[in-house]
């Protein structure tokens, strides 16, 4: 049985501005599209943890919503950066 | 550095300074030659800044950041910065003025700084789709503006 939802195209951004496109369903969990999103942009070594996702410069704090209920649609666009930089 | 190098290096970047500035849902930056503008509304405060990223001498060079009178972007100063707490902020002197900085690599403060003057990165730092980022992070992630640094 296929999964229900539409499939999203969704443009992952680095921090270097840097683009990637991710296809998922639109019922995947934001989690989902971080993982993948740093393992494009970042490189799979890196520790998912240690990012965060941002729609229009707001985290998603929840990773347990949906890509739908998160508000993505087909061609959105998010940016996945470090969750903390060098500050000092 | 060379003019036309400088110049051509900035247009190189623009296009994306421009697209990442608009991924943190931030308005459409301007530009008058090496002078980078980015307008910004605090949804805390109300009040309206605008950075301005002086690029002289990039890419050998980080931008420099100060932020302007949003009615005369003639005017610079520690007066028209925002005042967000959790960002962690210092000062130098430049050019015979003091001017707040930002303690995060890739803005020219940061890396003139006597604490970080000897530390060496490579220039794609402060790659101007980086700064925009560090804009980003500045208006968006460190947490809430509480009015003007004044």
């Amino acid at each position: 049985m296929g999964e229900e939802g539409k499939k999203l195209t969704i443009t992952v951004a680095s921090d270097a501005g840097d683009t990637e496109t991710i296809e998922l369903n639109e019922n995947v969990l934001m989690r989902q599209l971080l993982i993948r999103g740093v393992h494009k942009l970042y490189g799979e070594g890196e520790n998912q943890t240690e990012y965060e996702v941002l729609i229009d410069g707001s985290a998603v704090e929840d990773l347990t919503v949906s890509l739908k209920d998160a508000g993505l649609q087909d061609g959105s666009t998010v940016v996945v950066q470090k969750i903390d930089v060098s500050r000092g | 550095m060379d003019p036309e190098l400088n110049a051509a290096c900035v247009d190189r970047d623009w296009p994306g300074f421009v697209e990442q500035v608009q991924r943190f849902g931030l308005a459409a930056p301007t530009r008058d030659r090496l002078n980078l503008y980015v307008p910004w509304t605090s949804p805390e405060s109300d009040d309206d800044f605008v950075a301005w990223l002086r690029c002289d001498g990039y890419d050998a060079t980080a931008p420099l950041l100060q932020f302007v009178d949003p009615d005369d972007w003639a005017v610079a100063g520690r007066r028209w910065w925002p005042s967000i707490p959790n960002a962690t902020m210092n000062s130098i002197s430049f050019e015979g003025n003091t001017i707040p900085i930002i303690c995060t690599p890739g803005t020219r403060g940061y890396h003139l700084h006597q604490s970080h003057r000897g530390e060496a990165y490579e220039r794609s730092v402060w790659a101007l789709p980086k700064v925009a980022t560090l804009l980003g992070r500045l208006f968006c992630r460190w947490g809430a503006c509480q009015g003007r640094l004044g």
